[in-house]
């Protein structure tokens, strides 16, 4: 196989798998939110079992088959064609699908809607703020990351006056970088830039977000599904540390040859379907783990379901939540498993700019000083 | 130790901040915190009961001003030794009042007699024990 048959394999490879990874959760996601919230209506638990919605959740998923599959015949197409730039098409026709399905299954479970216990509980024991690892591990995949750029300040001389950055389909350099303080710690400091931002997002969710139960086995299962977050966002951390400090140390590889994309294929796959594995495994608020049954998640023989303490109407589309009002800066996610953000709070807005503006203007500004 | 749970219910009447300096008194009258216990911070307290800050930092406000609380700056708030109160006639008046109306409407609201009696009964333990 050619250099540029290589290339395109591994690349088929690493879009179907993500279309058919993504399709695997986006089909199962109904199954793994809390019982009493229902493609991001609340309702009352036992509305999962009736007839309509079943025929909802069927519906869901017989879209989410058919736009996956079509995704992967567009990648297809794309990778035939020898139209690489195309082959995003065939993630967003899935993407694209995935919200038309949801809005639509969402459209019609919003008339058995009800409105969840106005009853707030609250633990008073003290609330430790527990990041995995301690600080020291939270502190690790900075310390990779600086000691990446000490050791290229320590190497200057040895990078040449212009290196290798992006590499082509085919396996040849495209992109350049000049040995300039910006050239060469660009990708450190997107690594920092970014590794911060996820850093704060983990810790908005373990000092800003809301305990949903008290006592019980919900509340200890919740306990564990806000473990399992912040340890998955710790290894994305270091994952992005890693990857970056790579792309810093290549600026002072003589060759002009591209790191090996089964590396980068394996790795990200690898990682992608480990984490799929444990959200699947873990539902959303630990309500698919071992020691909790479902049951014990329902609303303990209240009238009305608990459901995820927030109100129905600050949830725009069902998935952006936007309540000034609520103090809490980190809420679980209505349709997913995780947590976003209360889009009504200024500390949301600084976090999501460190997140997303800040590694891309050190992106831009890398490609502007190659 | 009895359990450090509060309850609030928005969907009442009685304003929020009524309720959470209702219940954190019944848990310190309970025993619940000893002097120099730390309660929750605002901040913490507010996000667990999906509340604006204001709304917990004006219960904590009232169960200083009784004596309950310390309220430090960096510190939060701090339960303390408090010293017993001397009510009044008018004080234990109103109480017998208070009393009278939260039965009243207990038995308009249907719970039977004898049901009332039994609650009215289990204080006696938590009497005993708070002295």
């Amino acid at each position: 196989m050619t250099m540029q048959g290589n290339f395109f394999f591994m690349l088929t490879i690493l879009m179907i798998s993500t279309v058919v990874l993504s399709g695997f959760l986006l089909y199962k996601l109904p199954g793994l939110t809390r019982p009493d919230i229902y493609f991001s209506v609340t309702i009352r638990p036992d509305f999962r079992q009736s007839e309509s919605a079943r025929e909802i959740q069927a519906s869901y998923r017989r879209q989410i088959i058919l736009h996956s599959l079509i995704g992967i015949a567009l990648i297809i197409l794309a990778i035939r064609l020898k139209l690489p730039g195309a082959l995003v098409v065939g993630v967003l026709w899935q993407v694209g699908g995935f919200l038309a399905a949801f809005l639509s299954a969402r459209k019609k479970v919003m008339p058995h809607a009800i409105e969840p216990s106005a009853v707030r509980e609250a633990d008073l024991a003290p609330a430790k703020m527990e990041l995995p690892g301690g600080w020291l591990a939270q502190a690790a995949p900075f310390a990779i990351l600086m000691v990446t750029g000490l050791w290229l300040r320590m190497h200057w001389n040895e990078i040449p006056d212009r290196f290798p950055v992006h590499w082509g389909f085919d396996g040849r350099p495209n992109g350049w970088g000049a040995r300039t303080p910006a050239g060469v710690f660009a990708p450190i400091l997107m690594g920092i830039a970014t590794c911060g931002g996820l850093f704060l997002l983990n810790h908005a969710i373990a000092a800003f977000s809301r305990r949903i139960r008290v006592g019980g086995r919900a509340a200890a299962a919740e306990g564990r599904f806000r473990h399992i977050m912040l340890c998955i966002m710790l290894g994305s951390e270091f994952f992005v540390a890693l990857l970056l400090s790579w792309v810093g140390l290549l600026a002072l590889r003589a060759t002009q040859e591209g790191p090996n994309p089964a590396v980068i294929l394996l790795g990200t796959l690898g990682l992608a379907a480990v984490v799929t594995f444990v959200l699947i495994r873990t539902g959303q608020g630990g309500t698919r783990l071992a020691d909790a049954s479902h049951s014990a998640f329902e609303s303990g023989g209240e009238d009305t379901p608990i459901g995820d303490r927030t109100p129905d109407r600050y949830w725009k589309a069902g998935m952006f939540y936007i309540n000034p009002d609520d103090p809490a800066v980190m809420v679980e996610s209505r349709f997913g498993v995780g947590y976003t953000l209360n889009l009504g709070r200024p500390l949301a807005w600084a976090i999501l700019i460190l997140l997303v503006v800040v590694p891309v203007a050190a992106a831009l500004l890398m490609k502007f000083l190659q | 130790m009895a359990r450090r749970i509060l309850q609030i219910d928005l969907s009442q009447a009685t304003p929020a901040y009524e309720q959470i300096a209702s219940g954190l008194r019944r848990l310190l009258v309970e025993g619940a915190f000893r002097p120099g216990d730390q309660l929750p911070t605002v901040r913490s307290l507010a996000m667990d009961l999906g509340v604006h800050h204001n709304t917990v930092a004006e219960a904590y406000r009232i169960l200083a001003g009784e004596g309950w609380l310390a309220l430090r700056r960096g510190r939060g708030a701090v339960a303390i030794e408090r010293q017993a109160a001397r009510p009044g006639a008018r004080a234990r008046a109103r109480f017998g009042q208070g009393l009278k109306e939260l039965v009243a409407k207990a038995i308009a609201e249907g719970i039977p007699r004898s049901a009332v009696k039994e609650e009215i009964d289990s204080l006696d333990g938590f009497l005993r024990k708070r002295q």
